[in-house]
Formats: C-alpha cells, sequence, structure tokens
C-alpha cells in the first residue's frame, strides 16, 4: 500500500512538472498535427456528405494536413453529433451540425437531442438551402401569392412534406401561420417519394429545393413556384423567390461546422479560418453553383447570432403548434 | 420506356469498362463461392460486399452486387448435388433430383443440366426487368401510400406460408414486426422503444439484425451442435457440357418454372426459394413423369433451378420500379441505392436512366459470366467444399463482424448483430423459421407508413383503400390467400359428405 501511494506521488509529480515544463510552449500551439476527422450524420453520397466532403477538401490546402469524413449515419445527423461531443476537444473530431437539431431540441416527440447553443463549439455556418414549393405542372397557380389565394378558397389542400423530426415538415407550418391558411401536411420519407406522389396525383404541392424537384421539372411532371432564398439561385434563374412575390418568407435548411464544446481559442481561430477560405475558394464556390447548393457563410460571431435567432425562431414555432418539450 | 436500343445506347458506354467488367466477373466468383457454401447466403455475399461498394460509383457496386446474386442462386445448387446440403435456401429443392443423379455417377450431368436451367432462368427474368419493369414504373408513378400499403399486406400475408409450420411463421412475422417499431416514428417524429440510445433513433440496423440472425446465429448453432466434418468431395468432373436431349424433353417443365418463377419473384416478401417450391410443387401435381419425380431425373432440376433463377430478376422489379424490397436481397440492393443518394422507383427512370440501362445490362452479364464459369469450373467449386469448418467457420465470423461494423462505423451495431446471433440460435433451437422474421422487419414500415399516410389523405376513412381498384384488388386477395385454406376444408368436407350420401 506504502509503496503504491509512493509511486502514485511520484508519477503525480513527474507529470506536473512536465505540465509545467510545457506551458509556455503550449500556448503557441502548432495545430493541426495530424489528419482530422469530421463526423456526418448522413449516408455517404446524399447531398450533406457530397457538400462536406467537398468543404473537407478545400479545407485541406489551409491546415496542410488530411481532413476526412467518417459517414455515422442515422438519427437526422443526431448520432454522429452525440459521438463527436464526447470526444476531445481538440479540434481532431469535428462534426455538421444542421437546423435539424434545434427542431430535436425543442419538440417534444424526440426522446434524444444536442443543445446547439451549449453543447458544441461552432466553427463556421458554410450553406444554406433554399425551401422551395413544387406543384403539378398543369396547377392553376403559378407563384406563392396565387397559391395562398387558391388555399384561402380549398383549405385542407394536401401537401407532402418529411416528418416532423425535419426541418421541411415545420416550413410548412411557418407557412400556415404566415399566411393564415390551412392545408394538410402528409410526411413521407424523403422528398423524392413526395415528389413522385405529387406527380401521382396525391398532393397539391410538395416541399422541395430546386435542385432536389429538377428531375421531375425537367420530366413536365412538376414545376417550382418559388423559393424562400433571399436572391434566385444561380443554377436556377428561373426560379422565382417568395419574397419577389410579397411575400416575406425565408427559411431553409442550413449546414455549420463544429467541434465538441470547450475548444481552445487558438484552434477555434485556425479551424474558423479554414472553413472561411474553404467557403470562398472557387473550387468550392464552383461546386455549390453546378450542385444547386445555396450560398450562406457566417463566422463564428455571426453564427452564433444567427444560431440564437433559429433557436428562438424554432421554441416559437413548436409553442404554437403545441409541440413544445416540456420545461423548455 | 426504354427500347433495346436505348437500353444498349444509355448503359454500354457505363459498363464496358476494364474495372466495372472486372468487378462483375468478381463478383460472380464471389457469388458461386459463397452460393456453395451451406450457410453462407447470396444476401450474407452481398452484406459482406456492401461496404467495400462505399467508395465506388454506382455501376461499378452494381457491377459487384448483381452478378453476386444471380451466381449464388446458381451456387446453392453446387452442394445441394453434389454433397445434398443445399448450398442457399433456394437450392432445397435441387438436391432431391440432383444429388440421386450424382449418386449414380451423373454429377457431371447434373451440374451441367444445374447451371444451364439457372442460365435460361434468369436470362428470361432479366428480358422481364429491362422490358416489363419501365412499363410498371411509369404505371407506378400512379401509384400512391394507399397500393404500397396493399402490397405490402399482401406481402405479409404470405408470411405464414413460407414456414413449414403456419403458428412458428406467425410468431416470427409477429416478432419482426414489432421489431421494425423501433426508432422515430415515420409520421409524427416520435422516438419508439430509444431507451436513450441515440443510435436507435432511425431503428435498428437492417444489416445489423440480418448479419446477427442469419450469419452469427447460424454459425453458433453449427458449433453448438458440434461441428461435424463433411464427407469430401471424391469425384474428378471435368467439363460439364448439358445433354441436349435432357433439355429438349424438358421444355414444358422449363417453361411452366419460368412463368411460376416470374410470378412469384414479382410478389413482395417471396423470391427464389418460394419460387423454387412453389414449381416443384406444380410439377409434382401436372408434370408428365411426376411419379419419377425425387429418384434424379432432369424434370426436377429444371422446377427447381429455372424458377430460383427466374425470380432473382422478377424480384427486383417492384423494388426498381416502385422502390419496395421484395426480400432481403432486393432490401441489400435498396440499400446500394441509397448509399450513392439512388432512391429507386418511377423517378429514377427520369432521373438516372444509364443507371438503369446498365442494371439490366450488368444482371444479364452475370448470368452469361456464372454459366459459362459453371460449365468450366465446377470441379474447382466443389473443392472449397473441403475447407475444414473449424477454419472456414471463424474466418466467416470475422467477416460478419467487420461488415456489420462498417454499415455505419458503429460498435453499437456489432453488439446488436451479437444479441441477434443469440435470437437465431434460440429460433433454429426452437425450430422457428428466421425467414418471417426478417421479412416482417422488413415490411412493418411500409406497412405502417403507407397506412397512416393513407389514412391522412383519406381524411380518416378506412374505406380509402377500396376506392383504387389497386389496393382493393389486393386487399381482397389477401384476404382470400388468408381464408382459402379454411374454405378449402369446408368445401371438401361438403364434397365427402355429397359422396357419402351418394
Amino acid at each position: 500500500m506504502g509503496r503504491k501511494l509512493v509511486l502514485i506521488g511520484l508519477v503525480l509529480m513527474i507529470t506536473l512538472s512536465l505540465w509545467a515544463a510545457g506551458q509556455p510552449e503550449l500556448k503557441k500551439v502548432s495545430f493541426p498535427e495530424k489528419t482530422i476527422e469530421i463526423y456526418v450524420g448522413f449516408a455517404a453520397g446524399g447531398g450533406t456528405d457530397i457538400l462536406a466532403r467537398q468543404l473537407a477538401r478545400n479545407m485541406e490546402p489551409v491546415l496542410g494536413k488530411s481532413v476526412v469524413i467518417v459517414n455515422k449515419n442515422g438519427g437526422g445527423g443526431l448520432i454522429a453529433l452525440k459521438e463527436m461531443a464526447v470526444k476531445p476537444a481538440d479540434g481532431y473530431t469535428l462534426g455538421l451540425l444542421l437546423g435539424n437539431q434545434f427542431l430535436q431540441k425543442y419538440y417534444k416527440g424526440s426522446d434524444t437531442w444536442i443543445d446547439p447553443m451549449t453543447e458544441v463549439t461552432l466553427l463556421g455556418v458554410f450553406n444554406q438551402d433554399p425551401w422551395g414549393i413544387a406543384v403539378k405542372a398543369d396547377a392553376p397557380f403559378n407563384n406563392i401569392t396565387e397559391f395562398i389565394e387558391y388555399a384561402k378558397k380549398n383549405p385542407g389542400l394536401r401537401v407532402g412534406a418529411g416528418s416532423p423530426g425535419t426541418l421541411y415538415y415545420w416550413t410548412w407550418e411557418a407557412l400556415m401561420e404566415a399566411a393564415g391558411i390551412k392545408l394538410t401536411i402528409v410526411p413521407f420519407g424523403g422528398t423524392a417519394l413526395s415528389l413522385t406522389a405529387l406527380a401521382g396525383g396525391e398532393l397539391s404541392a410538395a416541399g422541395a429545393s430546386p435542385s432536389e424537384a429538377d428531375s421531375l421539372v425537367s420530366a413536365k411532371l412538376v414545376k417550382m413556384i418559388g423559393v424562400s432564398s433571399e436572391e434566385r439561385l444561380a443554377a436556377f434563374p428561373n426560379v422565382r423567390t417568395f419574397r419577389e412575390d410579397g411575400f416575406d418568407l425565408v427559411i431553409g435548411p442550413w449546414r455549420a461546422l463544429v467541434g465538441p464544446k470547450g475548444m481552445p481559442t487558438e484552434i477555434v481561430k485556425i479551424l474558423e479560418k479554414a472553413v472561411r477560405d474553404a467557403y470562398y475558394s472557387d473550387a468550392f464556390q464552383t461546386f455549390i453553383k453546378e450542385q444547386g447548393f445555396g450560398p450562406l457563410y457566417l463566422d463564428t460571431v455571426e453564427g452564433f447570432e444567427f444560431f440564437k435567432q433559429e433557436d428562438t425562431f424554432f421554441r416559437e414555432i413548436m409553442k404554437k403548434s403545441g409541440e413544445l418539450r416540456g420545461g423548455m | 420506356m426504354f427500347t433495346l436500343k436505348e437500353i444498349l445506347n444509355l448503359g454500354l458506354p457505363l459498363v464496358l469498362d476494364g474495372g466495372v467488367l472486372l468487378l462483375a466477373l468478381a463478383g460472380t466468383l464471389v457469388g458461386m463461392f459463397i452460393g456453395a457454401m451451406p450457410g453462407l447466403t447470396g444476401v450474407m455475399a452481398m452484406s459482406i460486399l456492401i461496404p467495400l461498394t462505399y467508395t465506388m460509383s454506382p455501376t461499378e457496386a452494381f457491377a459487384l452486387l448483381l452478378p453476386t446474386y444471380v451466381a449464388s442462386t446458381y451456387g446453392g445448387s453446387i452442394s445441394a448435388i453434389l454433397l445434398n446440403i443445399p448450398g442457399t435456401g433456394a437450392a432445397i429443392m435441387t438436391t432431391l433430383d440432383g444429388h440421386p443423379m450424382a449418386l449414380r455417377g451423373e454429377a457431371g450431368r447434373a451440374l451441367g443440366l444445374s447451371c444451364t436451367y439457372s442460365f435460361i432462368g434468369g436470362i428470361v427474368s432479366g428480358l422481364f426487368l429491362a422490358f416489363l419493369a419501365p412499363i410498371l414504373a411509369l404505371w407506378a408513378i400512379k401509384l400512391g401510400s394507399r397500393e404500397f400499403f396493399a402490397v405490402a399486406v399482401f406481402g405479409l400475408g404470405i408470411i405464414a406460408y413460407i414456414s413449414p409450420s403456419i403458428l412458428k411463421g406467425l410468431l416470427a412475422g409477429s416478432i419482426g414486426l414489432l421489431l421494425a417499431t423501433v426508432g422515430m416514428d415515420p409520421i409524427s417524429g416520435y422516438s419508439r422503444f430509444l431507451f436513450g440510445r441515440a443510435e436507435l433513433t432511425g431503428g435498428l440496423e437492417f444489416v445489423a439484425v440480418m448479419i446477427g440472425l442469419f450469419g452469427v446465429g447460424e454459425i453458433m448453432f453449427v458449433f453448438a451442435k458440434g461441428v461435424v466434418e463433411r464427407p469430401r468431395v471424391q469425384r474428378e468432373i471435368g467439363l460439364t457440357l448439358p445433354n441436349l436431349k435432357d433439355l429438349i424433353k424438358t421444355i414444358p417443365t422449363t417453361i411452366r418454372s419460368i412463368i411460376v418463377g416470374l410470378f412469384v419473384g414479382i410478389i413482395p416478401a417471396s423470391g427464389p426459394t418460394i419460387a423454387s417450391v412453389t414449381a416443384y410443387g406444380l410439377e409434382k401435381r401436372v408434370g408428365k413423369r411426376r411419379d419419377l419425380l425425387g429418384t434424379g431425373i432432369a424434370e426436377g432440376l429444371s422446377a427447381a433451378e429455372t424458377a430460383n433463377n427466374a425470380a432473382t430478376g422478377a424480384a427486383i422489379v417492384p423494388m426498381i420500379a416502385l422502390g419496395i424490397p421484395g426480400d432481403a436481397v432486393t432490401a441489400i440492393l435498396i440499400g446500394a441505392f441509397m448509399l450513392h443518394g439512388l432512391r429507386p422507383g418511377p423517378a429514377m427512370f427520369i432521373s438516372n436512366p444509364d443507371i438503369i440501362s446498365g442494371i439490366f445490362i450488368l444482371f444479364m452479364l452475370g448470368n452469361v459470366l456464372f454459366f459459362i464459369i459453371g460449365l468450366f469450373g465446377a470441379k474447382w467449386f466443389a473443392k472449397i467444399l473441403d475447407t475444414p469448418q473449424k477454419i472456414l467457420l471463424p474466418i466467416v465470423t470475422v467477416f460478419c463482424f467487420i461488415g456489420t461494423y462498417a454499415v455505419r462505423t458503429s460498435m453499437f451495431d456489432v453488439f446488436v448483430a451479437v444479441v441477434f446471433g443469440f435470437i437465431g440460435l434460440l429460433m433454429r433451437r426452437a425450430g422457428i423459421p428466421i425467414a418471417p422474421m426478417i421479412l416482417g422487419f422488413i415490411l412493418g414500415p411500409i406497412v405502417e407508413d403507407n397506412l397512416r399516410r393513407s389514412l391522412i389523405i383519406g381524411g380518416g376513412n378506412v374505406l380509402t383503400f377500396l376506392e383504387r381498384p389497386v389496393s382493393a384488388v389486393l386487399l381482397v386477395l389477401t384476404i382470400l390467400l388468408i381464408l382459402s385454406p379454411s374454405i378449402l376444408s369446408v368445401l371438401v368436407k361438403k364434397k365427402i359428405k355429397v359422396n357419402i350420401h351418394d
């Protein structure tokens, strides 16, 4: 017993002195020294995955080390985030945070969630996709105003969305709230499925981004009546914005790079710069234009302000529809 | 709608690539190898291969998976014939006439016939897939939640009949349905049975459950029984060309079995195994030489092997056209689509006609490749069976766990596979069939999702299902399917009574 105590004491002393000796050195961090991993909570090849891979590729030249994607899909990105959040906050394990996470935080139906305000360190928001409305190609409305007029005359129009665990569901709720109309939201397992149901005549409209609806639009089965972005998309210059038609609704799924909470400021600075430089690189800009992803960059300060707005927005919308988690 | 010319124009540029052709060859070899190994199924081969396709293009992925699928359905007959052990479920019926033939010293004849019948069935079903799937797809865009619900319920109705004991089949199927409810509710987004585990948000991982039940469970079952080394394969078999006279003599059986295979194969929750059982059953009722079945005649091989391979292409039709998995294999293929951000279904014919065409060509290519390799290489494949089980099975176990882990780099899923391995072992011990459970697990979410969505669309009215002709007909058929044994027995009793009165 005595010998063990002596041994523990020795180890402690050596560790302490080594730590003390290393202190001044640690201030000037040399980061990164090895490969950085980004946990992506969505299947390889999906929209979020390919965007994350492009960002990682363009971060590499800035950081001088490899940045690799590790797919841990499931739970709307939650599984990957949960695993990431318990890793050391040393900047070598990062994750993607989506608007979904605010939904999960406030929706009383979800058992597990992560709080984007307190449980992660924000490194930058690098994309916001527009949400839009697709209708049948022969529908009697061509823009958001006409659609709202029609919906007022025909209450209970069926519109396709994801499940209430997804942003696409709550954008319809937000639209109903803003326009004072009553729609029947029909949840589907994915946008492709609700678009197919729209083309088949089961629905009057489906929530979709222009790139998601593109194949059916080119098959002349559906048409886009508008998008919720601030400006028209470069890849789809013919699709009008809601704002142009006098309806102010800017909403859409966004993506941010985050790390575990409590990351050292020096490392946050380095990674923030890497995200910014990657975002503004020619390769990344060309990529998002070609693939139809929406542009948005917010640094850690702007991003946190944005998070605060999102936090209030989702809390309010859940409260209004009676789905707010108790105690929130 | 694709014509032959369009399929070739769109698909061939994708397929005619050194890497793609090499993968197709590799897939064929792996499929035959795994299919021939007792206990290892094509399903398992594909689930092991799926992680390898993460980094491939969709065409490369299907170049590996489709030939594996069709070749494993054939490969199962090799061990069925040589050792009287079916390599896969689909080859159970092949043992009945294949092995007696081999015992008579006609192993070469049996292997040649089995390979040729498999090839014929496969090619016809490939044509069916290429030229009927597009028609179905354009028709399917009009189908909605109510029809998908009816199709899935029809699949559930069949579960009871794929098990020797209806009660045990229903028991296994119900457990599968219950397991399918774990995770986020598809309509309300509420969490169910999560026990605080974020890993379960999306439900139990399909590959983990499947590898647990079929792979780990089977291996534990073999070891629990005590490993018995199989008799060595002794005979030397050279080039095994089929006997032309046999083929001509069995033309009526072959045609019948193709029709049965296509029909059974296209029904969700069915597949090659049920197709070969049904075709063999039909042959037993209407075949010209039905009394000789089971003694080693070509008709028996034709019924079993033509039908099971004819079902391979047909089983893919609902998946390609409707996005509905017909069986475990097509469920894996759907996974392969999704890995590449593709969602099979009507929209894919419009969005990715080149990949669809490539799939048709690769399916055909797989059949051609196993035909050639099967005729020349049967004797080499037989050698695999000489590997001692105590060496073979541990290797397979390692692959099972690597495969499960790789799906989403999750140790949690490996534990799920181990737990389901024990469940699989207990089920085998208790004589409860595994297949109905996995089918319940696959069909459960489709049934629930579409039932609830249909009710939202129909404004809460249950009769909404009868408003659509396809769903009405399917639901009536399902009821008839479930009630037919009782109706039949009532009719038979009446007949007997009448006879007594006479």
